[in-house]
């Protein structure tokens, strides 16, 4: 065996990793070669050193990313109370345009209790939240937009052929390019409950930019 | 008894949105995330400002964690990552060695380590702490992961072939490129950690 070889086996023999043969093999060599036999010593206390070169994180390592994550989580809530109120503002005109196409809209009072319920469905309406938290933390991951659809385990065809990643939940995760992000939401906001998640941060809103649609089921 | 299920739980319930289970998980793996980016950044502090970045990254991704690998594997791939995009923007003002070896290509080699300079008694047995950690340092940062990985670690080939996203065939020869050159640093006694150049290719 020449030197050449017996380095790659004592690094091999370092992890563990020799069968018996190679062991052999090495063991051969080593005898009647002292260089590769203080390869080998040196290395094997340079290893033990490096043990030793370890040092303890900080206490505060761990607070400080609980202090992170909670202050996300309100900014989150935040975004969550803005996408809500959104809702109801957009369900409410859909209300006041029906009742007042039906000549039933008395100004300016307006019963909460007036049969309302027809126009939703129609409207933008806000996809589910809790289990959208992951829409969120995407968008913050990848830095773009993602568009939630409640597609009730229907493909779309602007996303056939593409490929995705199934999420924990089964929710399809397709990343394309705000074009497709827009078309789909102009072209569903009807049939399908959808919310558009935003980075915190500023993100490019450029038509070739990236772009993610979450078809949760 | 069983850890690997037991973190499993905790991932399952930090991903559905348990702080608390996340805490943990970060307590059983402070270590390990920080002395990587320890020996990645060379430096206390930054390693302190790293692990924080790729724990909360890891928090905001974890809905991306499959289950396909193991929990602390897809956490070194995201910790070296989140190094590897530090050491890029600083590669300027660093003071660690930021090179990575250039010869990794599969049947190059092994060059032999040079002839022992000195007496066998001024070698590691006389080495301080201090100058194991310069050798370190002079390695080219892929050299100082692997090692990492191995030797402190001592995670089995495989995982270290995920982690960095290379075959294990280079794992292993990665790996007996990096003892060799960490000899080679220990015997000259030209333990400089001030590196020249840098050249981090896209990977």
């Amino acid at each position: 065996m020449m030197c050449e070889e017996a380095l790659t086996l004592i690094s091999a023999k370092l992890d563990g990793a020799l069968t018996k043969q190679e062991d052999d093999a090495l063991q051969a060599h080593l005898e009647h070669c002292p260089e590769c036999r203080r390869v080998l010593q040196e290395l094997t206390d340079a290893e033990n050193g490096i043990h030793e070169l370890q040092a303890d994180p900080p206490d505060t390592l761990v607070p400080g990313v609980m202090k992170k994550i909670r202050r996300e989580r309100e900014k989150r809530a935040e975004r969550k109370g803005f996408f809500w109120s959104a809702g109801v503002l957009v369900s409410a005109a859909a209300v006041l345009a029906i009742l007042f196409g039906m000549g039933l809209i008395k100004l300016p009072g307006f019963d909460r209790d007036a049969p309302a319920t027809a126009a939703i469905g129609h409207v933008y309406e806000i996809a589910g939240s809790d289990e959208h938290e992951s829409a969120a933390r995407i968008a913050d991951e990848r830095d773009c937009a993602v568009l939630v659809v409640l597609s009730k385990g229907k493909t779309l065809p602007e996303l056939e052929g593409m490929e995705y990643q199934t999420m924990d939940d089964g929710a399809r995760l397709y990343v394309t390019d705000n074009t497709v992000l827009s078309g789909i939401e102009t072209a569903y906001r009807g049939d399908y409950a959808i919310t558009v998640y935003e980075p915190a941060g500023p993100y490019s809103t450029d038509a070739s930019a990236e772009a993610c649609v979450l078809l949760a089921p | 008894m069983n850890q690997t299920r037991d973190e499993e739980k905790l991932v399952r319930a930090a991903v559905a949105g348990d702080d608390s289970a996340f805490e943990q998980l970060m307590l059983a793996h402070q270590k390990q995330v920080y002395n990587l980016c320890l020996r990645m950044s060379g430096s206390a502090e930054d390693a302190f400002d790293l692990s924080q970045d790729a724990f909360f990254r890891a928090w905001r991704a974890l809905g991306q964690y499959q289950f396909e690998a193991g929990f602390s594997t897809w956490l070194f791939r995201l910790t070296s990552n989140v190094c590897i995009d530090f050491l890029r923007k600083k590669k300027r003002e660093s003071h660690v060695s930021l090179t990575f070896s250039d010869d990794e290509e599969e049947g190059k080699e092994i060059s032999l380590p040079d002839p022992d300079p000195l007496p066998e008694e001024l070698l590691l047995s006389r080495e301080t702490h201090g100058e194991l950690q310069a050798a370190m340092d002079a390695l080219p940062v892929d050299y100082r992961v692997i090692l990492q990985l191995r030797v402190v670690e001592d995670l089995p080939y495989e995982d270290i072939g995920r982690i960095l996203g290379i075959p294990i065939g280079t794992v292993k020869s990665r790996l007996a490129r990096a003892r060799i050159q960490l000899r080679k640093n220990l015997l000259s006694g030209n333990n400089s950690p001030f590196c020249s150049s840098m050249t981090v290719e896209g990977r």
